[in-house]
């Protein structure tokens, strides 16, 4: 396996989706090239950053209009 | 509340129980599934619309919708992947009111040709979200992710932080699984060019 070949199968490495004869062709590509052991390392970190985030609070007044608006539609439903 | 278990807290109910009672009309159900959801949908919202007026009306007509249509829900999918399918769809449609048709085409050819080989490979802090402050962290990221391209920033999204799978994305956006996983490495790569000179590890946190 060669940087550009282990480029390819990148994305399939982060999802978890390759054989493992592919993983380990992987990984001994990375015990010689040290670039891109750094480029999995670093995709795998910014992937997981991105995971990791929490979405911010709902603002209240976002959630009582949208509430509102619900119970407007639930009367329009029931009648 | 006709929810097989009446002593549970709301809080500690599973999603498919709040919508069979919120089917049937329990509206503390469903607003459970707001509380639960309503925070995510509005930062995806965001990040489609690019501003925060916009999104929270993609919000409440996402919600709305699926109020309205929870007799149609199957549950062949989680209500969390359908409510995260009507918000795009919701984002899409106002994106396309306000800037046209073909602008806001997510299947329109974007390989512009230039190679997928990172330049910068640099070492990184082990542990990155240490360096920075929460709220630092959150708009480094939100920044980082409004930079790129539409196609690129929706399948990043919805796979890498709504947690949709492949399939899932591929039928939210009406894209090939190829196309998906295509553009979710080209996004990736091109994420973390940007964010490596936040988190190298020379680098002075901002
Ligand atoms: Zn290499």
């Amino acid at each position: 396996m060669n940087c550009r070949q282990l480029l390819d199968a990148l994305g399939d490495y982060l999802d978890q989706e390759i054989t493992v004869s592919v993983r380990r062709e992987i990984e001994q590509h990375c015990h010689r090239c040290h670039k891109c052991w750094l480029l999995l390392e670093t995709c795998r970190k910014t992937v997981a950053v991105y995971e990791h985030q929490e979405p911010p609070e709902l603002p209240a007044a976002v959630h009582d209009r949208l509430m509102k608006a619900v119970l407007r539609i639930r009367r329009d439903i029931a009648r | 509340m006709t929810s097989q278990s009446p002593s549970l807290p709301l809080t500690l109910i599973p999603e498919a129980e709040l919508v069979a009672s919120a089917r049937v009309g329990d509206l503390r159900a469903f607003e459970e599934l707001v509380r639960r959801y309503a925070p995510r949908i509005l930062r995806l919202a965001i990040r489609v619309v690019g501003n925060e007026a916009d999104a929270e009306d993609v919000l409440q007509e996402a919600f709305l919708k699926a109020y309205a249509k929870l007799e149609q829900f199957q549950g062949h999918s989680s209500f969390y992947t359908w409510i995260v399918r009507i918000a795009v769809n919701e984002a899409l449609m106002r994106l396309r009111r306000r800037h046209g048709e073909r602008e806001v085409s997510l299947d329109q050819e974007i390989d512009t040709g230039e190679d997928l080989l990172p330049r910068e490979v640099e070492d990184w802090h082990p542990d990155p979200e240490q360096q920075f402050a929460r709220q630092e962290m959150h708009d480094l990221l939100s920044r980082t992710i409004a930079s790129l391209a539409l196609p690129y920033r929706l399948v990043f999204q919805l796979r890498d932080v709504e947690g949709l799978s492949t399939e899932e994305t591929a039928e939210a956006l009406g894209l090939s699984i190829p196309a998906v996983k295509s553009r979710l490495l080209r996004a990736r790569l091109q994420l973390r060019e940007k964010l490596n000179r936040f988190f190298r590890r020379e680098a002075n946190p901002a």
